[in-house]
């Protein structure tokens, strides 16, 4: 049993088909062809999934596709093709705040929606703490994440 | 050594940004699971729900009728051939016994996931159970319950025996007993491993998440009867590994369903298939005692150590080697007996995970260190200083150290910061108790085969490939560039790299052991040194200058000291292409084994160490003695590496190691339980460490004096030393905090109140006994 729905990505409609069941991360994946968000573990703990529905960070692993019609859908590629996402990339590269890269994009995505929803520099460590919590990384330790988020946060937007 | 090999370099040792972390950063990297091709089935395994038992039937029949299943495979219809990296006991799937809860019985391939996975439930299998041997001392001694057709659990035994070392006890001023144990950790990399097969002429193709292409090819051959170039696998982006990608994983089963349907598979395992089904670091035993004279120097040391395999071998066998050979510490004793076993257990098969047998080898070291000091009533980092192994000395199967030790240089850096710590107010709102704590360890580079192909273009552009796998550490896909371009005097935007699989390069023995910068990196300088040979003899050529009087700087082949003379390395590039052929070599290396003396080694997997590396590292912490809850506040990781080729790289292995040690001290605990089901197979209820956890700041300082004699450019390996010693800086300020030693890893709440309650019940303080637990009798041996 599928439906059609119309999916608004990155400022874009996809008209997709989905189950009824079918994951927003699936449908960003499988349909629309956007892999930058990840399974990591499908039950919401690590956050590799994570894109911005309205401008909230979202476990895309936890969504329905069909429960997101009518909202607007960003995934990292969108978020870092311009603008704040760019500026919170470049940030990361310049801490070396990246190495697998798996759990990545969505630490962007996180970062991306703490950012919008904050004053330039108003974010503390505690906030920026708290807004990533949830996203598991590896390789990396967090502390370069920790100083490219600061630096994203105080950058002039 | 020529001056060079110490001198200034334009990209070595310079800080290189990551060629590749953009394209991670923003989506567009190509991991394993993003890649659907067209026809490609979906494989889903069907996994014992019992621990041990006989497989009395399996019965396919209404999953194969499934709509848009399209094959299901069982063990008799594939090869009864056995794999494994030392010992090949592992079937692809379980054929007559199952020996663990998740053990692949069966394998659905269907169009679709979903479909896949309704029909994997469809499958019957008729499974008789039996009673399984879990616990890790039980399955040491018993000779009832045995996991395997053979005689006993033991699968490996290792001896060093060094010295006459019962004189050594009769007749030592002191005899320290210590015995720890530790659990299991999972890798736990944010990638869950995948693998797509996919069909090829006479053979297959792998797309697979592994840090070993050429060995999981190699083994893929044999298993399958193939010739190693049917073979060819093909490495995406890893979304990390830390030793939990060196094995097959599940591609057999992949290319065993692609044989069987000529089509695509794919594997992607869920993160609970993937907790359950493969190789934690292994829980052990170690039993340390050590004959000590009245200064705290170390005479003799016996150890036993005891390691958990679960049931299959995968790693384990070498793994007893390692935990054997690092039973000393960093330390000089002349007189060993020491003994490693490995035993099989009915659960998860355990294997490599980031210095295999190192957290649990220093903790014990360490611990012993300090429970010498206190019955001598010595400073513990005063008998560290006292038995420090250095240049001259022998390590423990005999091998020459030919580096100078620069383990008390690095405690001395600790030393000097815990009591800078110590002196630091603390906030009058907190309430909790301070710590103070450190570790030391050497650890060492392994030195495995490597290969590499450096061509020259004509236009002064190279190309480097190689077989090595970047793992996530930047070590190939931007440190082994710069070390051309280093070499070859161009910019490092000059050097194209090509790796990710067998296909386009010579042979790698993959990412591990913290031996891609050292090995893959002294392949690339060899392959990159026989070019410049070339350059240099073509320019001889056209210069009529002694090619030992040429070199290649900025892009140039000048003159040795007069810069702008000669001509651009294009120039003589295409001028070599025209005149005696492309300007192309091939570097290879192994590192020389040195000659052992004066160890008896008895079923070792490999004689000797490789080349040392020397480290400490120091914690301050904080303990709530109401909840048990320990806090890491601060800490310092001293890294004698050799030359460090990319500081900002290094510094990120350093404190990606020193957060997952800290995870396997206090939060990481895969627990299984006394019917061989891992309980906490998952993100929510295993506890990684997370951004809220991690202290404020973890100072990394490298003793950069002692270069190595054999690694390019002075390079040591990095990748393992830092996880090593978390734990056991922990347990150290634990100690400083407690008045007592936890003797069982991990560090939680629950230890921690535990560890408390024992030393308050003790009917006479001030006299602690050596461990926590009434001493086990000795094992025969």
């Amino acid at each position: 049993m599928t439906t059609h729905m119309t999916l608004r990505v990155n400022g874009s409609d996809h008209d997709i088909t989905v189950a009824p069941d079918t994951l927003l991360l699936d449908a960003l994946r499988y349909e629309c062809g956007l892999t930058g968000a990840k399974l990591g573990c499908g039950t919401g703990d690590c956050g590799a999934c994570t894109v911005t529905v309205d401008g909230e960070a979202v476990n895309s692993c936890l969504v329905y596709a069909l429960e997101c019609e009518g909202h607007a859908v960003e995934t990292v590629e969108g978020a870092t093709a311009g603008g704040i996402g760019a500026l919170v990339a470049e940030e990361f590269v310049k801490a070396d705040a990246v190495q697998c890269g798996f759990c990545s994009p969505g630490i962007i995505m996180s970062t991306c929606a703490l950012l919008a929803r904050t004053e330039p520099g108003a974010a503390t460590d505690e906030d920026i703490k708290e807004a990533l919590a949830g996203n598991l990384c590896r390789c990396t330790g967090y502390l370069p994440i920790l100083e490219a988020v600061r630096r994203a946060s105080g950058a002039p937007r | 050594m020529s001056d060079k090999d110490f001198g200034q370099y334009q990209n070595v040792g310079r800080r290189l940004i990551r060629r590749d972390a953009v394209e991670r950063l923003t989506g567009h990297t190509t991991y394993t699971e993003d890649i659907r091709l067209p026809g490609m089935l979906h494989g889903v395994l069907v996994q014992s729900p019992v621990a041990a038992g006989r497989i009395r039937g399996i019965d396919v029949d209404r999953a194969a009728a499934l709509d848009g299943v399209v094959k299901v495979l069982t063990a008799k219809d594939v090869t009864d051939r056995r794999y494994g990296n030392y010992v090949k006991d592992q079937p692809i799937f379980a054929r007559d016994r199952v020996r663990f809860v998740g053990e692949p019985v069966a394998m659905v391939a269907a169009t679709s996931l979903a479909v896949a996975r309704r029909a994997a439930g469809m499958v019957e299998i008729d499974i008789e159970a039996t009673t399984p041997v879990v616990d890790l001392r039980e399955a040491l001694t018993s000779a009832e319950v045995l996991v395997h057709d053979r005689d006993t659990n033991v699968i490996e035994d290792v001896h060093i025996s060094r010295g006459d070392v019962d004189a050594v006890f009769a007749t030592a001023h002191a005899v320290v007993h210590t015995e720890i144990e530790s659990h299991r950790a999972h890798q736990a990399y944010l990638e869950p491993r995948a693998v797509t097969a996919v069909p090829a002429p006479g053979g297959f193709s792998l797309l697979m998440s592994t840090q070993q292409p050429f060995g999981v090819r190699a083994q893929l051959a044999e298993l399958f009867d193939l010739p190693t170039g049917a073979i060819e696998v093909r490495v995406p982006a890893v979304g990390g590994g830390f030793g939990g990608k060196l094995h097959l994983l599940f591609a057999p089963q992949a290319a065993a369903m692609t044989l069987a349907t000529s089509r695509p598979v794919q594997i992607v395992c869920s993160r609970a298939e993937d907790m359950v089904t493969g190789n934690p670091r292994e829980n052990s035993i170690v039993r340390m005692s050590s004959a000590v004279d009245e200064s705290g120097r170390i005479l003799a040391r016996r150890c036993d150590v005891v390691l958990d395999a679960g049931a299959y071998a995968m790693d384990t066998p070498i793994l007893t080697s390692m935990a054997a050979f690092y039973a000393t510490g960093p330390y000089r004793i002349d007189a060993l007996d020491v003994r490693g076993r490995a035993v099989y257990t009915n659960t998860c098969p355990t294997g490599s995970f980031r210095g295999p047998s190192g957290p649990q080898m220093v903790y014990a070291a360490e611990a012993q260190i300090e429970d010498i000091a206190q019955r001598l009533g010595l400073d513990p980092a005063e008998v560290r200083r006292r038995n420090f192994i250095g240049e001259g000395d022998r390590g423990p199967t005999g091998e020459l150290i030919t580096l100078r030790g620069t383990t008390d240089e690095c405690m001395r850096v600790v030393e000097s910061r815990l009591r800078q710590w110590r002196q630091a107010d603390v906030p009058r709102d907190d309430h909790r108790r301070r710590g103070y704590g450190l570790a030391c360890a050497w650890w060492s580079t392994l030195g495995t085969p490597s290969a590499a192909t450096v061509e020259l273009h004509e236009d002064g552009t190279a190309t480097l490939s190689s077989g090595g796998t970047e793992i996530g550490t930047g070590a190939i896909s931007t440190a082994l560039p710069s070390m051309v371009a280093e070499e070859l005097g161009l910019r490092p935007d000059r050097v194209v790299l090509k790796s990710g699989g067998t296909r386009d390069a010579p042979y790698d023995s993959g990412s591990r052991g913290s031996r891609t910068m050292f090995a893959t990196g002294n392949a690339t300088v060899l392959a990159a040194r026989a070019v410049a040979e070339q350059i240099r003899n073509e320019a001889s050529r056209l210069l009529g200058v002694d090619p030992a009087d040429l070199v290649l700087r900025e892009g140039r082949v000048e003159v040795e000291g007069a810069p702008e003379t000669g001509m651009t390395i294009a120039d003589v590039s295409a001028s070599a292409h025209m005149r005696s052929g492309p300007v192309v070599a091939t570097g290879r290396y192994r590192a020389e084994l040195a000659p052992v003396e004066g160890s008896d080694l008895r079923g070792a997997r490999f004689l000797r160490l490789g080349e040392p590396t020397f480290h400490c590292h120091g914690v301050e912490i904080a303990l709530d003695e109401e909840t048990g809850r320990v806090d890491v506040l601060n800490f310092i990781a001293v890294h004698d590496v050799g030359r460090v080729v990319n500081p900002v790289g290094a510094r990120g292995q350093v404190e990606g190691g020193v957060v997952q040690g800290i995870g396997y001290a206090l939060t990481e605990n895969l627990r299984t339980n006394d019917r061989g089901v891992i309980v906490n197979g998952n993100f929510h209820d295993y506890r990684l460490p997370t951004i809220a956890d991690v202290p404020p700041h973890i100072e990394t300082l490298f003793i950069e004096t002692n270069h190595s004699h054999t690694g390019p450019f002075g390079a040591k390996g990095l990748g393992e030393p830092p996880v090593i010693l978390p734990a056991a800086a922990i347990g150290s300020a634990l100690r400083d905090l407690l008045g007592v030693q936890p003797y069982h890893l991990p560090l939680d709440a629950d230890r921690v109140v535990l560890t408390m309650a024992e030393r308050d019940a003790r009917p006479t303080p001030g006299q602690p006994p050596s461990t926590t637990r009434p001493p086990e009798p000795e094992v025969e041996r």
